[in-house]
């Protein structure tokens, strides 16, 4: 007579359990592309660093994850402005900047990929005024290189 | 007379909750997407349209300077031989229309021409998609030969209306 063996699964569970928790905190119930916001992708691999968020989507602008700005198809309209600065962004970013010890952390910029230059070139404009003298263009990294490689005289580098 | 408990060794029973555990970790990895995010480093605020130098100043200024102006239909680049090149997009100028490996070629010889030089300027047009500005930059950075990577210009410094004739 064999004698009667339960298997163990009490580690399965464990492991399981684990797994469930990681997956639960990545979890987006809406996963779905926001038509209003897409960075761009890039050959970049310099991974994002901390920094104070500027948000540029196609209807709106964020400073930190907060509203400041409507936008209509990424262009700023009838916004307010002093020149170039656009001044309800302005307070934002200098009250953000007041919040940071030392000042002195970069800006990191996360535009929608349709964002037209002359819209992104007066918020760094603005955030030039409030402050922040270097940026981080936030994209989708590890994108494929869209330059292949040629026969051309390889360059110097440095 | 003295009773004596006994305790009879009850095990959980786990299977029913390690078969749900088991239908919800591909549910939810399907769902999640691992995503990486970089970043493109640009160390200086955009110049000033006042402050950009005009065309007549980059002309005199060719052996100094790289400038890529980007344009609704294509790239014009300076610096990367005789006067300036124009590199047309393949079709309608949407921004995977341009022609970024031509870029990347006159980037190569710009960096034969200028091999100290780290800065390139890129000057956009009002309406130029974000995303076309980041391909620049891609193409001006580096380039990747085989299995290395050769580093060409590591400070783009984007400014507005450079090289613009002014009237």
């Amino acid at each position: 007579m064999e004698p009667t063996t339960s298997l163990s699964i009490t580690s399965m569970m464990d492991m399981f359990t684990i797994i469930l928790v990681f997956l639960l905190v990545f979890f987006e119930p809406e996963a779905r592309p926001d038509p209003e916001f897409q960075l761009p992708s890039s050959v970049a691999t310099q991974q994002a660093a901390d920094g104070t968020t500027l948000r540029v989507r196609r209807d709106a602008i964020e400073v930190n994850g907060s509203p400041v700005l409507p936008l209509v198809d990424g262009d700023l309209g009838n916004a307010a402005r002093d020149g170039r600065r656009v001044l309800a962004v302005l307070g934002a970013l200098e009250a953000a900047r007041a919040q940071v010890p030392g000042g002195e952390l970069p800006l990191m910029v996360e535009c929608d990929q349709a964002v037209p230059w002359s819209t992104l070139g007066d918020l760094l404009a603005t955030a030039a005024d409030a402050g922040f003298q270097s940026y981080r263009f936030v994209v989708l990294g590890g994108a494929e290189r869209p330059i292949p490689p040629t026969g051309s005289a390889p360059s110097q580098v440095f | 007379m003295q009773r004596r408990r006994v305790q009879a060794a009850v095990e959980l029973d786990l299977i029913p909750v390690l078969s749900l555990v088991v239908h919800l970790v591909p549910m939810l990895l399907l769902s999640v997407r691992f995503v990486t995010l970089a970043e493109h480093p640009v160390d200086r605020a955009p110049v000033e349209a006042t402050e950009a130098p005009s065309r007549e100043k980059l002309e005199a200024q060719e052996e100094e300077r790289v400038v890529v102006r980007i344009t609704a239909t294509g790239f014009a680049v300076r610096g990367a031989g005789d006067g300036e090149a124009q590199i047309a997009c393949a079709g309608s100028c949407t921004p995977g229309d341009y022609d970024y490996r031509a870029l990347g070629d006159a980037m190569v010889a710009a960096k034969g021409l200028h091999p100290r030089m780290q800065q390139v300027i890129v000057a956009p047009d009002p309406g130029v998609p974000y995303a076309v500005i980041i391909g620049v930059m891609d193409a001006t950075r580096s380039r990747r030969a085989g299995d290395r990577e050769e580093l060409l210009f590591l400070h783009p410094v984007l400014v507005t209306g450079a090289g613009e004739r002014r009237p």
